[in-house]
């Protein structure tokens, strides 16, 4: 056992090495924790003309008793109903990947690529000759990618993938804004094609203009502007998170879960006359049960803080405060009404939400995955 | 490599890379001057406003900076004390950036040096940049906005020009006429009757007022508001003649100058466009890219019959006005500000000297960029330019609607900010639902805003005095 | 058999579509000349590859005639220089930060492991505003060091080299010690070297997540010399209206260098990620 003596040099020893980084975080992560956290019972304003004054828990009685707090409090949980389903597509993808991809014939499938890349290539040029630039484009595109993909296996198809991971930013805002738009928006125009194609009439969703959500058909309260059923604000904005998240870390993270699982346990499977249903419902889900919960909890936290570029950029929190989140309300109420006090209040009743969902998912999680 | 020699190179390279950072820095501008830095936008014609005030102050060297606007970091950046010298604010907001302290009060510098609100100004436009009294700026431009036409719209569907001054329900009766969203009509191309309507130009037209004298809200009993939130639901769900606002918003952030909406009017997606004469600027390129277009293909611009490929032809007259009511216009302005914390402030004085002056007006008037503040000179420098965009007529019609103006009244309980902010998350709820209420949005603002109050008054005692005072105790025990 | 093969196949071209959709219609509004920019098109009828030397300053805008008043390479720069700073220190303080909660024994070490996690949970925005003001009294803002030291130093950089140390196994640790090694050595030339698929992952997570941030530089920088990329592409929206097709010219110049870098270096950070979370 460590004596006292080698106890306390092994204090200062590790004192020394994590200086840097305690030093580091006590000025600029927790210090600033507490201050906030002092000046959400003050009032804390970036205004000269209000003093700085001691009013105890009154932001918080005024923020529990504002109707919208609540409204918003709604809004950023509904967020998080795009994360089962950004999480199951990971985990689908993975699975995919996972596949045995290869040709019995390597060479075949070498040839097959040079040949797609070449006809792609031949029949591009040959449609942007005769006008056609955007097919033609599309056309090589196509080619590349089925050439790269088959190529390259998993590998090529992974990076793929993780794309609109890179091309997050003000590009991608611009671009789903483009898309989402009513009347003369791609995928709006997509449907009417269809509809005018099949005959049927399916209605073109409101997308950033409509404060309709898929769980509109409950009975909310007045003021939580409930369009009704259908696809609006909320659902548009999910689903440019699902389609930004679902190749990305969460999915790298299942193909690490996937290649960890012993052969065996597939073997056996095999013998027992399993399909690919009940492989997949009894040895790779269970087998994925820590990364699971994992990714569930840090999906959790992210979710819970997030919402804020995209509620400042595409829809400035509308259609009526539909898309307003907890981390967009406190901007709003720190930095455009300048009330620093009350934002600070809102930030840490956030907190201890956040704090409060990972602790149910920890419990929850160390009992079923058994540990 | 062992890890030390390994953490040897990677520090190695990043001095090599601080040293180029030090070495690829800005210039300093020339020492002997005083440097000014200018918040504002990337106006074209910026450049040449900049360079004649530097000819005019040769001991003051002005520099602009664009992209680093923003009311919240302008706040933030002043109140701290690392903000620019000058910036631009609208003159809604005068009154946050009053309360955040950033503002310099320019009164008695304005009455001596020429740029009075009194005096050197347009006098519907006192409000737009003083505050109880004190001066806070002078506008870069100023002024009201105008109905403007697209005559090739109007032309196609075979409707005469508006003249004069219409009422609310004769602009009804011709955004109908010339929009087929409206009036949906076999083979002709989908068109808006106009943009730029809403509540807002009704509500002002009725002279329309969020606070009463002495400062209370007078959102939940107002006629105003209501006729106008009515209106407004009609023309959207009712005649259709109009898109909702944030539908008009994703189409405004398809690119152009002058945001998507005037470049969608200038291709006849729309027939009328509320907005004001600044719009030009957007205008003029559209109407020279159109030009260029057509001479390309070896089209004489004239000679075009079909009223979709002609290059842009506009008229404007006033916006419509009420029977029972004279004529009302909210006046706006982009106003320059001076950082109070600044410790070049006495010098950024010069600035607003010289945007009252001959110089920047007449530079302003050739950029079209609205009216400048000084109505002593809004002839100066008026060009009529290409006859179809109809500069002239614009311009007059812009200096009639400012002699209609008004400024809202502001109060010292609320900013009009959130009053505005707070209204606008209701529009948004009635263009979503038009089974809602009006009765019901006016009372939901009302409760939000009142609470915004007591909030306000509960942390500034000296404030609360005030309103009990003048308003009276069971007013203030009534606040939510 | 092969049937299945080149049906999985199928299947994965089409999502791969999906994804790069997107990116390739950024590619083509690029060159787009401006009167074509709303158009849903994939490629312009007249490409106008100019914007790229418009954004780099090599050419003038066709509207105005004038050079671009905006310093792009200037940007780039910044970005990369704060990136490369934040991701060196970042990964010195956390690796040793790493070592002192994983191999040494001290008492409240596990109490104060637990705060630095419960610190992740905090949304950003409530440290960003003190930290903004320590910046303001020590006159760093817009300044290269205000954005390069607060973003030094990472909770979750400490939590998963911590993980990744938790693995090494000690009798590494061991051997060093009989040869004499002090805790510093043992650091160096033991530790470090295992932990390199870890390090390697934090470093290029690090550098990808820096070059993308985009709050705090919103309110550190003023000038324009200061910018980095994010912010940059602010302003090209301007009152008067947007330059879509230059944004998105800079934001390919933006996301194609980081691309390539993910390629070149993708097998190292696929084998750290997997090594540093499933254990977590």
């Amino acid at each position: 056992m460590t004596s006292p003596a080698t106890l306390r040099r092994n204090t200062y020893i590790a004192l020394l090495f994590l200086l840097p980084n305690l030093l580091g975080f006590l000025v600029f992560t927790f210090g600033p924790i507490i201050i906030s956290l002092a000046g959400s019972f003050t009032t804390w304003s970036l205004r000269p003309s209000v003093a700085l004054r001691f009013i105890g828990i009154q932001n918080y009685t005024d923020l529990f008793s504002d109707p919208n707090f609540y409204f918003y409090l709604y809004n950023t949980l509904y967020m998080l109903l795009g994360l089962p389903i950004g999480i199951a597509g990971s985990l689908g993808l993975a699975v995919f990947l996972s596949q045995k991809l290869d040709l019995k014939n390597p060479l075949a499938g070498k040839r097959i690529a040079l040949v797609a890349a070449i006809f792609s290539a031949v029949v591009s040029g040959f449609l942007f000759f005769i006008g056609m630039g955007s097919t033609a484009f599309l056309f090589f595109a196509l080619g590349m990618i089925t050439a790269a993909g088959i190529y390259f296996g998993s590998i090529g198809y992974r990076t793929f993938f993780y794309l609109p991971n890179f091309t997050a930013g003000a590009g991608t805002i611009l671009l789903w804004m483009q898309l989402y738009n009513p009347n003369f928006g791609l995928i709006n125009q997509t449907i009417d094609a269809f509809n005018q194609l099949t005959g049927l009439s399916i209605t073109q969703p409101g997308w950033l203009t409509s404060t309709k959500s898929l769980l509109g058909f409950l009975p909310f309260p007045d003021f939580f502007n409930n369009g009704g059923f259908g696809l609006g604000a909320r659902e548009a904005i999910m689903i440019m998170g699902i389609w930004a998240s679902i190749g990305g870390n969460n999915m790298i993270l299942y193909l690490a879960g996937i290649s960890n699982i012993p052969p065996e346990l597939y073997e056996a499977s095999d013998i027992d006359g399993a399909n690919a249903w009940q492989r997949f419902r009894y040895i790779t889900f269970p087998q994925l049960a820590p990364t699971t919960f994992f990714i569930v909890v840090m999906g959790i936290i992210g979710g819970l803080q997030g919402g804020f570029e995209q509620a400042r950029l595409m829809t400035e929190g509308g259609p009526a405060g539909v898309t307003t989140t907890l981390s967009y309300y406190i901007y709003v109420q720190g930095f455009e009404r300048l009330d620093l006090g009350y934002g600070a209040a809102v930030a840490w009743v956030l907190f201890i939400i956040i704090m409060g969902v990972t602790l149910i998912n920890w419990h929850y999680g160390k009992n079923s995955s058994g540990e | 490599m062992s890890t030390a020699k390994f953490l040897s190179l990677v520090f190695g390279v990043l001095i090599a890379f601080s040293v180029l950072a030090y070495v690829w820095r800005p210039v300093a501008g020339p020492a002997d001057k005083v440097p000014l830095v200018w918040v504002s936008d990337n106006n074209p014609a910026r450049a040449a406003q900049i360079k004649a005030f530097n000819e005019e102050n040769p001991p003051l060297n002005l520099t602009l900076d664009y992209g680093n606007s923003g009311l919240q970091k302008i706040i933030l950046q002043c109140a701290s004390g690392v903000g620019p010298d000058i910036f631009d604010y609208s003159s809604e907001d005068i009154e946050t950036y009053v309360a955040a302290g950033v503002l310099m009060d320019v009164t008695d510098a304005a009455n001596k040096n020429g740029f009075s609100a009194k005096t050197d100004l347009w006098p519907s436009g006192l409000n737009t940049i003083t505050l109880n009294g004190r001066q806070y700026g002078y506008p870069c431009n100023i002024g009201a906005n105008i109905l403007i036409y697209n005559k090739n719209v109007f032309d196609y569907f075979g409707v005469p020009y508006p003249e004069g001054i219409l009422t609310w329900d004769q602009f009804l009766e011709l955004a109908q006429k010339v929009s087929t969203i409206a009036n949906p009509q076999p083979g002709k191309r989908p068109v808006f009757g106009a943009t730029g309507v809403g509540w807002r130009p009704i509500f002002e037209s009725r002279h329309g007022e969020y606070f009463g004298e002495k400062g209370d809200l007078q959102i939940l009993n107002s006629q105003d508001l209501k006729i106008a939130f009515e209106m407004h639901k009609d023309y959207l769900f009712k005649y259709r003649i109009i898109a909702s606002s944030v539908e008009t918003k994703t189409m405004g952030s398809q690119g152009g100058w002058g945001g998507g909406n005037l470049n969608q009017f200038a291709s006849g997606r729309f027939a009328m466009v509320l907005t004001g004469h600044w719009s030009l600027i957007a205008f003029n390129q559209a109407y020279k890219q159109s030009v260029d277009n057509l001479r390309a293909r070896g089209i004489n611009p004239d000679e075009v019959t079909d009223p979709f490929e002609r290059p842009l032809r506009i008229g404007a007259v006033l916006i419509p006005k009420f029977p029972d009511l004279p004529p009302n216009y909210r006046l706006n302005a982009r106003v320059a500000g001076i950082n109070s914390k600044s410790p070049r402030r006495e010098e950024a004085l010069a600035f607003l000297q010289y945007l009252a002056g001959p110089t920047y007006s007449r530079l302003l008037n050739e950029g079209t960029d609205w009216l400048p503040g000084n109505p002593k000179y809004s002839e100066l420098g008026v060009e009529p330019g290409p006859e179809s965009l109809n500069r002239v007529a614009l311009q007059n019609t812009t200096k009639e609607a400012v002699s209609y103006g008004y400024s809202m009244r502001v109060s010292p309980y609320l900013l009009t900010s959130d009053v505005s902010r707070v209204i606008a998350a209701q529009v948004s709820r009635l263009e979503s639902n038009p089974d809602i209420s009006v009765e019901s949005l006016l009372q939901s603002a009302d409760t939000e805003l009142k609470k915004l109050i007591r909030r306000n008054l509960d942390r500034n005692l000296e404030l609360k005095k005030q309103y009990i005072q003048t308003l009276g105790e069971a007013a203030y025990q009534q606040l939510p | 058999m092969e049937l299945r093969t080149l049906l999985k196949h199928i299947g994965l071209i089409c999502i791969a579509i999906a994804m790069t959709l997107p990116f390739l219609w950024m590619l083509g509004s690029s060159i787009k000349p401006h009167s074509e920019i709303e158009e849903l098109s994939l490629v312009p009828r007249n490409p106008q590859p100019e914007n790229y030397g418009i954004v780099l300053r090599q050419s003038p805008d066709p509207y105005t005639g004038k050079y671009l008043d905006l310093n792009f390479p200037k940007w780039y720069f910044n970005s990369v220089f704060i990136a490369t700073w934040v991701t060196v220190l970042q990964v010195l303080t956390s690796s040793m930060a790493a070592y002192a909660f994983a191999r040494l024994q001290w008492p409240g070490r596990d109490k104060v492991f637990l705060l630095y996690l419960g610190t992740m949970m905090i949304p950003g925005i409530v440290t960003m505003l003190p930290n903004y003001q320590i910046m303001v009294q020590l006159g760093l803002v817009n300044t290269y060091q205000g954005l390069i030291i607060p973003t030094a130093f990472s909770a979750f950089g400490t939590f998963m080299l911590r993980q990744f140390m938790l693995g090494i196994p000690r009798s590494f640790d061991e051997a060093a010690e009989i040869d004499g090694a002090n805790h510093l050595q043992t650091f160096l030339e033991v530790i470090l070297p295992m932990a390199k698929p870890g390090i390697i992952a934090l470093s290029i997570l690090t550098f990808l997540g820096n070059f993308q941030s985009f709050f705090w530089p919103l309110v550190m920088v003023k000038d324009d010399a200061m910018r980095t990329l994010p912010i940059g592409l602010l302003s090209f929206q301007g009152q008067y209206g947007q330059q879509t097709e230059l944004i998105m010219a800079a934001t390919v110049m933006n996301v194609v260098p980081l691309i390539f870098l993910f390629i070149a270096m993708q097998k190292q950070l696929i084998s750290g990620i997997q090594l540093g979370g499933v254990k977590g």
